[in-house]
């Protein structure tokens, strides 16, 4: 999720910003909106801006392998706060990182927002939703939805790469040599995020049972 | 009190793994998927930014990011919760 700068051709880097701009622009406007209609979700919104800006930066090592890698918390924001906010606040994280802590780039930012900020929230809220449509409980919904919104972003970040990077082979033999080599890492990492987003969300669910009532706190 | 006991547990297990782990961490994973893949198609990285943010600057922004953004959560977690467990309090 944090592809690095000059790794994607010019023109697909261009292509990744045009969704990218609309996820964000429709998100703004929600945004704008909400703040209107409900300005108590502002502590909310502060708080999970400033979870997703940590959580997607800290680079944790996964013992034995050597390796780091960061959870992405756009799963928790979007069952909190819905999923175009969450992309918002993923993106404004992805920008400040790419600017001053030497992860992502300007460049790749677009292809970055499709994989942690649309992909981790939309996926997440996607499997949040159904979960508890089919009777699921609060913890194991928000767990999965954190789960699967971690391994979503770096199956989308493989794709780009694979895109971008598959040279003589087939993309889809890129994209499967480049997931692959993020599992190791990233299967701990997403169970990692499946245990916080659950704990957060019903520990929130505990505490202020209302920030969830349009997220369908009852299957 | 029991999960609190397993929360720190499992903690010092992960520190205790990590410190004794031989390796140098150099990089995320996104790095080592995509750099082998980039040198092979003769890509290298580059930055359109005007500065470059590296070595003790670079834990300099971390810190300073890490401080900033735990006042914020502090903050907004404050006027959430309103410094007090609304549960032992009901």
């Amino acid at each position: 999720m944090h592809i690095p700068e000059g790794l994607l051709p010019v023109e697909q880097a261009a292509a990744w910003y045009a969704p990218a701009a609309a996820f964000v622009g429709a998100g703004l406007v929600g945004l704008k909106r909400r703040l209107v209609i409900q300005p108590s979700a502002r502590p909310l919104i502060g708080l999970m801006g400033a979870f997703v800006f940590v959580i997607s930066l800290m680079p944790i090592p996964v013992p034995g392998l050597g390796t780091v890698s960061h959870p992405c918390g756009t799963p928790m924001a979007a069952i909190l706060l819905g999923p175009l906010t969450a992309t918002v606040l993923g993106s404004v994280a992805l920008l400040l990182q790419a600017l001053f802590f030497a992860h992502g780039g300007i460049t790749s930012w677009g292809a970055n927002i499709i994989s942690m900020a649309v992909g981790g929230s939309f996926a997440g809220f996607a499997v949040f939703k159904v979960s508890r449509r089919v009777g699921l409980g609060l913890g194991i919904s928000a767990g999965m939805a954190g789960l699967v919104g971690d391994l979503v972003t770096y199956g989308l970040t493989s794709l780009q790469i694979a895109l971008a990077l598959h040279g003589d082979e087939s993309i889809p033999y890129v994209w499967g040599a480049a997931f692959t080599s993020f599992l190791p890492t990233q299967i701990p990492l997403a169970i990692a995020e499946a245990l916080f987003t659950a704990g957060v969300v019903v520990f929130i669910a505990n505490q202020r049972a209302e920030i969830l009532e349009g997220v369908v706190v009852r299957p | 009190m029991k999960r609190w006991k397993i929360v720190l547990a499992v903690t010092a297990v992960f520190l205790v793994a990590v410190l004794f782990t031989n390796s140098q961490w150099e990089g995320d994973v996104t790095e080592s998927a995509a750099t082998p893949l980039a040198e092979k198609a003769g890509i290298e990285e580059s930055s359109v930014l005007p500065w470059k943010i590296e070595g003790d600057l670079l834990l300099f922004f971390f810190l300073s990011g890490g401080v900033i953004a735990g006042f914020a959560a502090g903050y907004y977690w404050h006027a959430l919760f309103q410094g007090k467990d609304r549960k032992e309090t009901a």
